[in-house]
């Protein structure tokens, strides 16, 4: 038999969690999932993406706040715990944990979400940081009327206004260019960018919705490992 | 059996350098690349008649190789008031640039740059340059680059590294091994890479540098 091999363009190990409808609450043990460390690897970068806002009846939603993490794998339990927060305006916070024998669920790193139209708050540095290279953003608050790119984060809040407002987001990525409505998309490549939705149309990871929307984007957590 | 010869590189990393000051290259993602670092930095300034050169600023950014276009354009300084740059060029022709190491402005030492939205998916830094020296030059306690000065005065830069005796004109220099460092001109002299160049050299001014390294 041939042992098939499906290489992946990079050299690393990357594994991704989307927020789930449905798992609305990090308290729930139900809704987290289990990173395993791979083996061999010698680094780890980890990225949370908080869930992104709904918007009320004059503003869109903000964006989820951003949080990265890279040291050495050494530093890092061979299992952690992953809740990725559930769409539409989830009031928890995108989060890595330790499952401790001890002391239950303790959290490692976490990416809020925005709960409203307001921007989600970046993550303070606490003692598991200290081990590594961190940086947490905060996120783009929800305007009353059409949305320009943010200077500091990727990810894109929702439009206002009393007509739907436009979107444009970084790099030149736009929705809703119409004036009436448009959901908000999310990619990878070929660089990382989210876009809010605009009217009631659903968001995109980590992403604000449009006015009286109750589509914010679920949160996401991105752990590579090499 | 044969001897397997082998010549590594001292790294296991893909090391690109873009020195040509005033240059506008492609930089493309090695295959299997994970992660990527980028340490841009600003061309120096010129002397006044009074004061040497300022440094330019240093760039330092280290992100998901995954999470970068594979191909960025890499923009060098060609000296001072002109910064390095790395651009990701849209299809639709509008580049969006994502890291800048700011030039001197004459005897000015380089603006640090601010954290961004490309850049708050890894970690940044930049370091501002030194403003020039009417006198002696003394090794900068922010960065490894090094403002321009006086003939008469001595020059020193970090770890020791000096452009000479002081009572001549001398031009800087600038090394990446063992450890990188650069040293501005003094008098009339021009300054290593992002380095000033000395009080008299009204003109002249130092080219800046891209290094992007991927493993």
């Amino acid at each position: 038999m041939i042992p098939f091999y499906l290489p992946t363009p990079q050299g690393c190990n990357i594994q991704t969690f989307y927020g789930l409808a449905g798992a609305a609450s990090s308290t729930e043990s139900r809704n987290w999932r289990a990173w395993n460390k791979p083996v061999g690897v010698s680094h780890i970068y980890m990225m949370l993406i908080g869930g992104g806002g709904d918007g009320d009846a004059t503003n869109g939603g903000g964006s989820g706040a951003v949080t990265v993490w890279y040291g050495a794998a050494q530093h890092v339990p061979d299992v952690l715990q992953v809740y990725a927060s559930a769409p539409s305006g989830s009031a928890s916070a995108t989060e890595v944990a330790y499952l401790s024998s001890t002391a239950g669920f303790v959290a490692l790193l976490t990416a809020n979400s925005s709960t409203g139209t307001g921007a989600a708050a970046a993550m303070t540095a606490n003692y598991f940081t200290a081990s590594g290279f961190f940086q947490s953003t905060a996120g783009q608050a929800g305007p009353a009327g059409n949305v320009s790119p943010s200077a500091t984060t990727f990810l894109s809040a929702g439009a206002g206004g009393s007509t739907a407002g436009t979107i444009t987001a970084n790099y030149g990525y736009t929705a809703n260019l119409t004036g009436t409505s448009g959901s908000g998309y999310f990619q990878l490549q070929p660089i990382i960018v989210g876009v809010g939705s605009a009217g009631p149309r659903p968001s995109a990871v980590g992403c604000g919705s449009g006015i009286s929307g109750t589509f914010g984007g679920p949160g996401m957590v991105l752990i590579a490992s090499w | 059996m044969s001897y397997p010869i082998n010549y590594p590189t001292p790294q296991g990393a893909n090391i690109q350098i873009f020195k040509e000051g005033g240059t506008t290259s492609d930089w493309v993602k090695p295959q299997g690349a994970s992660f990527v670092w980028f340490t841009l930095i600003g061309g120096g300034g010129s002397g006044s008649n009074v004061q040497g050169g300022g440094s330019g600023s240093v760039t330092n950014c280290m992100v998901p190789a995954f999470l970068i276009p594979n191909v960025l354009q890499v923009n060098v300084s060609s000296g001072e008031s002109v910064n390095t740059t790395v651009v990701y060029q849209q299809k639709d022709g509008t580049g969006y640039t994502l890291l800048t190491a700011n030039a001197s402005t004459g005897v000015l030492g380089g603006v640090a740059s601010s954290d961004n939205y490309f850049s708050c998916m890894g970690f940044f830094q930049s370091v501002a340059g030194n403003v020039g020296s009417s006198t002696t030059v003394t090794a900068s306690t922010t960065t490894f680059l090094s403002p321009g000065g006086a003939a008469a005065n001595n020059q020193t830069s970090n770890y020791g590294y000096t452009s000479g005796p002081s009572g001549v004109d001398r031009d800087g220099f600038f090394s990446m091994s063992p450890i990188i460092v650069a040293s501005g001109g003094m008098g009339t002299g021009i300054g290593g890479i992002g380095s000033g160049s000395g009080e008299n050299n009204l003109s002249g001014s130092s080219p800046g540098l891209a290094v992007i390294i991927t493993w």
